[in-house]
């Protein structure tokens, strides 16, 4: 009696064999295939991210830099300081209109600079004095002084024989970045677009002589009527 | 007349023997899925390591780039071109930006009739306009330098402010609203670069 409690009847242990396998089968699904799979969708994904930022980041920004001049780098740094420098060198500015003034040979008055260092400007209040072909010098060399010059609030007064003019001389100036990003940031060679700013920049500090300003052009007509004329 | 057999075996051991076939069939099928099941974990285990080399491999390539990008040489470079191309993107904008004073003030004393004074020329509070001040001995000369403005292609309109007859000095005062035709920047950076060509 006892003996055939303790045994268990042969469909039993069929039943058992197969539970334990389903139940190895679940074991090893849910603690090793799945956790792998898992881990596996991962490195892939990782290595993909990874292949394309050495592809589309990190190769061609090394490709880039180690083709550039360093010397060429150099040099348009410098053309592009005394553009724009990185500083508001103030001083500069003053000296820089007292030259622009002497080349145009117009008088120059008093000049107070000062920098604006939220709008990254320095201004200075102007007044010059000369007849209209100095004016006009003073004006187109301004245009060409080897550092970034503008006129604004302009006017333009008679004073006996002469003309004075009056106006606010801003000079802007460009911080250094104070980061370069991080490795992966994108950085762009110099194109074309930037090769003409520099010619540009290189075309600056040519000033005009009086003589050559003072030229008249002709101008075209533009058919308009004079709307005062009957 | 069919024959049929009579089955000597006694239903006990019968029913042993296909107990037993159940049961070996049973383990035969469990030993079967059990090494299905270790060659998918043995797949698994490869494919594992497969993707894990590639992965590495990926990984240790990033780094090295990474370090000759971090390089100190390279790294001066990077700043300088990030210098240089924040310097031109800003030129770019200044040097497009149109300035009308130089081609405006080239021209804009041809277009004065000699009696004609000018007193001021100001800026106006708007961009684009000019208040003009000046004085003339008739009106055939105001006339003259209104005409003038109009048909010269850097104004778009010129509007009489203020017309006065000064009879103690035999001269009329008057004020003219002068309203610029906005240039296009490219036109504007061509004149000064042929010019400062020209310059000294």
């Amino acid at each position: 009696m006892m003996r055939a409690k303790k045994e268990l009847k042969p469909h039993q242990s069929s039943f058992l064999l197969l539970l334990t396998v389903f139940l190895v089968t679940v074991g090893i699904i849910f603690f090793y295939l799945y956790p792998t799979w898992q881990k596996i969708q991962d490195w892939q994904k990782e290595t993909r991210a990874n292949n394309q930022t050495l592809q589309n980041e990190i190769q061609p920004k090394l490709n880039l830099l180690r083709s550039l001049d360093e010397a060429k780098l150099d040099q348009a740094i410098q053309a592009l300081e005394e553009a724009l420098p990185s500083y508001p060198y103030e001083a500069l500015v003053m000296q820089e209109l007292e030259e622009l003034a002497a080349e145009s040979s117009v008088e120059l008055g008093a000049l107070k600079a000062t920098a604006n260092e939220a709008a990254n400007i320095v201004t200075t209040p102007l007044l010059i004095k000369g007849d209209k072909e100095e004016i006009i010098t003073f004006i187109k060399n301004l245009e060409r002084a080897k550092r970034v010059l503008s006129l604004e609030d302009l006017t333009l007064a008679r004073e006996e024989d002469r003309f004075v003019l009056q106006a606010k001389v801003v000079a802007p100036y460009q911080p250094v970045p104070q980061n370069l990003g991080d490795l992966t940031s994108k950085l762009q060679a110099l194109d074309a677009r930037d090769q003409e700013v520099l010619a540009q920049v290189a075309r600056l500090n040519s000033y005009v002589s009086t003589e050559s300003a003072a030229s008249p052009t002709p101008l075209p007509s533009t058919g308009r009527d004079n709307p005062f004329r009957p | 007349m069919e024959f049929q057999g009579i089955n000597l075996l006694p239903q006990l051991l019968q029913e042993q023997e296909w107990e037993l076939r159940a049961r070996r069939r049973a383990a035969g099928g469990a030993l079967l899925w059990l090494i299905l099941l270790a060659l998918l974990c043995g797949g698994m285990f490869y494919w594992q390591e497969q993707v894990y080399r590639q992965w590495r491999k990926t990984d240790s390539l990033l780094r090295e780039q990474s370090q000759l990008l971090n390089q100190s040489s390279q790294r001066i470079r990077e700043g300088k071109l990030r210098l240089i191309k924040n310097k031109i993107t800003f030129l770019r904008q200044h040097f497009q930006r149109p300035n009308i004073y130089t081609p405006f003030f080239t021209s804009f004393f041809n277009q004065v009739p000699s009696g004609v004074e000018i007193l001021s020329l100001r800026e106006g509070q708007k961009p684009d306009l000019f208040e003009l001040a000046a004085l003339g001995d008739d009106l055939e000369q105001v006339e003259s330098l209104i005409d003038n403005l109009a048909q010269w292609e850097l104004v778009e309109k010129v509007t009489l402010q203020s017309l006065n007859y000064r009879l103690d000095r035999g001269e009329i005062s008057f004020e003219l609203l002068i309203k610029k035709t906005p240039l296009p920047s490219s036109e504007v950076t061509k004149e000064n670069n042929d010019e400062g060509e020209k310059g000294t």
